[in-house]
């Protein structure tokens, strides 16, 4: 009974990781992540989930955590890679400038700039508030108040755009989250 | 998550890093000083462990610096894991292929797979698989020189110079010495000790995995164990002086023998390869040639070195890879053999339909074996040209508004979701609707599709003409805005009354009409509500997205709608660009839609996040978060098809549940919006409380074959999933960089 019992927990984990699962619990019950292309680490909140896609300037990785309380807007956390070898690549002063444009059919505005401290360098932050209409295909669909904390960390001419936007109801719960994570992410490579 | 750092800590690595320091004099490894290659350094990573810009590598608790003295045998169970994971990959792939002929986009699946682990593998591990590759490929993968793990004494030594490996810990030893003792104290039934050559099968099967129809040998794999004896190589297996079935056929478990005949376990065998033999004779030989292995040195280091050749004669191509992968985890972790190969038995078993019956474990309880999962490609496109489009148009049974909409459609949309959806309109001619009352709860479009009794597919779409939008203030703090459904059945659903909206009331009377934000002719009441007109363009779009969902129902592609929306996302944005680049504004879209039009025009990456977002969320439940990424969604297929009807009832049980929780929700957005009261929200709370109630009374376990045809429309829906996304990132692409619009954040 014992061996059974020990090979099918082995066997669940032996599935996970022919999966290629490729994060880890650690002990504090955050979950460390390497990004499939293996130029950074990070600490997922506890309870998010994340996964990856390739796009036009390199890749961008998905964290998704809780959803919002009237379950219209899932706060998540977004990880872009601009690549400046690619076509369409923006550099980064004019990136910012994009990003921090107002919008007047969104009432898109942004707070200044400012820097913090990364786990391996500093990055430029600043918060946009924004408004929505939530859910985009159902109804009832009520206009809310985005909120996103968005934070650039160049490497070289490249750089990463990192987000995490939620609805501005529970923004400031996340504030610490979006710092810790910030604290952790750790460009790697040699 | 815990238990896989054990995995990686313990099984695999087999290095505790917390062990303290035998050799003062050791150093820490450093990259810089002592380069790695390049697919060192992944592999690494890969394994959480950290490589830092210092050079410096971390264990993956980033707590202890990784030694010299650690290096070599680290990297040696890292790259041996590698392989395996590659082996059982491609296990699962050929599995499904019991006929031998690997599909197109399976062919590519095991290429990519051989190119990964290629650099770890070993020179009979790519003479084995190099014929999925032309010889220029062979050359440029080759490059890389072939692993030495084969090395027999890199299982036993380390570097010279360097201290003996740190001893295992205590957990693990005391597990090794128990659960054999706890396996072999439980008396077998009678009817699984018999002589296993009389019952062994002697069918094999052709190799089923290889695209011609060539059946590959397993070469030798050597092991080093001085208690083996050296078989010639055409005999069959000696373990420790111990005849086993010989020749192995995948055809072991098959449903036609009779359980008395169950699978052989030789007494004589150690307690895990009894334990193993009894569910597979493969594995069983395995377990039984690891057993005697890891005695050895378990018991007494000093045998380990000693060399001897196993030569593992499996006939059929799967049970080669598996056993071979099977031996390759006994080389990388030897002491955890035991419960190592009843692991790997049992992912495969939970992981492939096929891997169960070839294997022998616990197949799903029912009267018949499950048939494969099949793998599906999607079909090709039959591109509709303008003009007999047009041709159909005239005699086609539809009003000249619908009409309208398809011509724009037929002109203005981009390949290859104009064909896709035009192809739709011409075999299954769907009646089309302009009508909000038809909407329900959706804001643009809505399908509804049946199968008449002959089986042909009837289909309607409905599109919505006119959003209905209100306003209400909370006190003088906030201002809410809201988009409102028509349909009194949308209301019924949530369990609230209609809001008190004059634009709601088909009796009320207009204030004024005007052009507005929301169309010309927005008929505006008394009370700020507006019922407003979307223009033939947008209907356009919504059409377009109508019919591509419908597309997606009739073909089975809708198991997963993120990617089926995002799929129609991307062609309807694509037609408002091409519409916009002849109207030279994008004001023919409300507001609503052309904050998001901007976006993806301007801004993808923004796009797509808020896409994610907001289809993940709870009101939408577009996004199973059990499915992201590829593999998971795999994974989850296969793992519920092989507990049919079960895993149906359960996954009706949830998404039901997932349904109320949404309606709720929306629900609570009126509230919250006050369009409806608290005391008629409670009561809806309520209501659909007691609806919940119902549903789990009434619940029933679906019949096996239900759910059998369940999750195999899902599993085709997720093999075309990749390339319906693939399909259109690059007309998104072809169109970004024909415009040569900059990619801004």
């Amino acid at each position: 009974m014992f061996l059974k019992r020990i090979g099918k927990k082995l066997g669940i984990l032996a599935a996970i990781l022919l999966l290629g699962y490729s994060a880890f619990a650690g002990s504090d019950g955050s979950t460390d992540y390497v990004s499939p292309w293996r130029d950074f680490s990070c600490s997922l909140p506890k309870g998010w989930v994340a996964f990856s896609e390739k796009d036009q300037m390199g890749y961008v990785v998905h964290i998704l955590g809780p959803d919002d309380p009237t379950g219209v807007y899932r706060t998540g956390i977004d990880i872009h890679w601009f690549d400046s070898s690619r076509p369409g690549f923006v550099p980064l002063t004019k990136a910012v400038e994009g990003m921090r444009a107002s919008d007047s059919l969104t009432g898109r505005s942004s707070t200044l700039l400012r820097v913090v401290r990364g786990a391996d360098t500093f990055a430029r932050m600043f918060e946009i508030n924004e408004n929505r209409w939530l859910p985009s295909e159902r109804l009832p669909s009520i206009k809310k108040h985005l909120h996103s904390y968005v934070a650039i960390l160049p490497r070289g001419k490249s750089y990463w755009i990192i987000t995490l936007s939620s609805t501005r109801s529970v923004y400031l719960d996340y504030r610490d989250t979006f710092i810790d994570f910030l604290r952790s992410f750790n460009p790697m490579g040699y | 998550m815990a238990s896989i750092f054990l995995w990686n800590q313990g099984a695999f690595a087999a290095l505790p890093m917390d062990e303290p320091l035998k050799n003062p004099s050791d150093a820490f490894y450093n990259v810089k000083a002592d380069p790695l290659p390049r697919s060192v350094i992944h592999l690494l990573m890969d394994n959480h462990y950290f490589v830092h810009s210092d050079g410096s590598i971390w264990s993956p608790s980033r707590k202890e610096e990784i030694r010299k003295s650690q290096i070599r045998v680290l990297i040696r169970r890292l790259k041996s894991t590698e392989r395996l994971k590659a082996m059982l990959k491609i296990d699962l792939i050929l599995s499904e292929n019991p006929n031998g002929h690997l599909t197109p986009d399976e062919l590519k699946k095991v290429r990519h797979i051989l190119k990964d682990v290629w650099p770890f593998f070993t020179i009979d591990n790519r003479k084995h698989f190099s014929r999925y590759f032309s010889k220029e490929e062979l050359y440029s993968l080759n490059l890389t020189p072939p692993d030495e793990d084969s090395d027999p004494d890199l299982l036993s030594q380390a570097p010279l110079g360097t201290p003996p490996p740190p001893p295992l810990p205590a957990g693990f030893l005391s597990q090794i010495q128990t659960a054999p003792q706890s396996a072999s104290a439980a008396p077998l039934p009678p009817q699984q000790t018999f002589n296993p050559i009389q019952n062994s099968p002697l069918v094999s099967t052709p190799a089923p995995f290889l695209p011609q129809a060539q059946a590959p040998t397993l070469a030798p794999v050597s092991v080093p164990n001085s208690e083996l004896a050296v078989p010639p190589p055409a005999a069959a297996p000696v373990i420790s002086q111990t005849p086993l079935p010989a020749p192995v056929s995948i055809q072991t478990a098959s449903p036609a023998l009779p359980s008395a005949q169950a699978l052989a376990v030789k007494p004589s065998l150690p307690p895990a390869a009894r334990v193993a033999a009894v569910s597979s004779p493969v594995l069983g030989q395995v377990a039984a040639q690891a057993a005697s292995i890891v005695r050895a040195p378990v018991s007494s280091p000093a045998a380990f070195p000693a060399k001897a050749v196993v030569h593992a004669p499996v006939p059929a191509s799967i049970s080669s890879a598996t056993a071979k992968a099977s031996v390759e985890v006994l080389n990388s972790s030897a002491t955890l053999s035991q419960v190592t190969v009843d692991s790997i038995r049992q992912a495969l078993a939970s992981s492939s339909v096929i891997g169960s019956r070839e294997y022998g474990v616990s197949k799903p309880k029912g009267p018949t074996t499950l048939p494969p999962l099949k793998s599906y490609s999607l079909p090709s496109l039959s591109v509709v040209s303008p003009a007999d489009f047009e041709k159909f148009l005239l005699s086609a049974p539809y009003s000249e508004d619908p009409k309208g909409l398809l011509r724009l459609i037929n002109t203005d949309a981009q390949e290859p979701f104009r064909s896709r959806a035009l192809n739709i309109v011409m075999n299954l001619t769907p009646a089309i609707v302009i009508d909000s009352d038809q909407m329900g709860k959706e804001a643009h479009q809505k399908t509804f599709l049946k199968q008449n009794a002959e089986g042909r597919f009837e289909a309607t779409i409905a599109v919505n003409p006119n959003p209905i939008l209100a306003s209400k203030r909370e006190f003088i703090f906030e201002d809410w805005k809201a988009m409102l459904p028509v349909s009194s059945s949308a209301y019924q659903t949530m369990g609230v009354p209609v809001p008190s909206v004059q634009a709601l009331d088909v009796s009320a009377r207009p204030d004024k009409v005007e052009s507005g934000d929301w169309g010309t002719k927005t008929q505006i009441y008394s009370d700020g509500s507006e019922r407003g007109n979307y223009s033939s363009f947008e209907m356009a779009g919504f059409l377009l997205h109508g019919l591509l969902e419908l597309e997606a129902r009739i073909e089975g592609w809708s198991a997963f709608p993120y990617q089926e929306e995002s799929y129609a996302y991307s062609a309807q944005m694509l037609l408002y660009a091409e519409i916009k680049d002849g109207a030279k504004t994008a004001d023919f879209l409300d507001p609503q839609l052309r904050a998001l039009f901007e976006d993806w025009l301007n801004h993808p990456a923004r796009f797509h996040d808020f896409i994610i977002h907001s289809l993940a969320s709870g009101q939408n439940s577009l996004w199973d978060l059990r499915h992201i990424g590829a593999s998971r969604r795999d994974y989850f297929i296969r793992k519920s098809y092989v507990s049919c009807p079960k895993s149906l009832a359960k996954e009706k049980s949830l998404k039901e549940s997932e349904s109320i929780d949404s309606t709720k929700k929306e629900a609570m957005s009126l509230a919250r919006a006050h369009f409806v009261s608290e005391v008629d929200f409670e009561r809806a709370l309520n209501s659909l409380d007691f609806k919940a109630t119902g549903i789990e009374a009434n619940k029933k376990i679906p019949s096996r074959q239900d759910c059998i045809n369940y999750w195999q429309k899902e599993f085709m829906g997720s093999n075309v999933l990749d390339q319906l996304m693939d399909e259109a990132k690059s007309a998104e692409k072809n169109f970004r960089e024909k415009t040569g619009a900059p990619y801004v954040p």
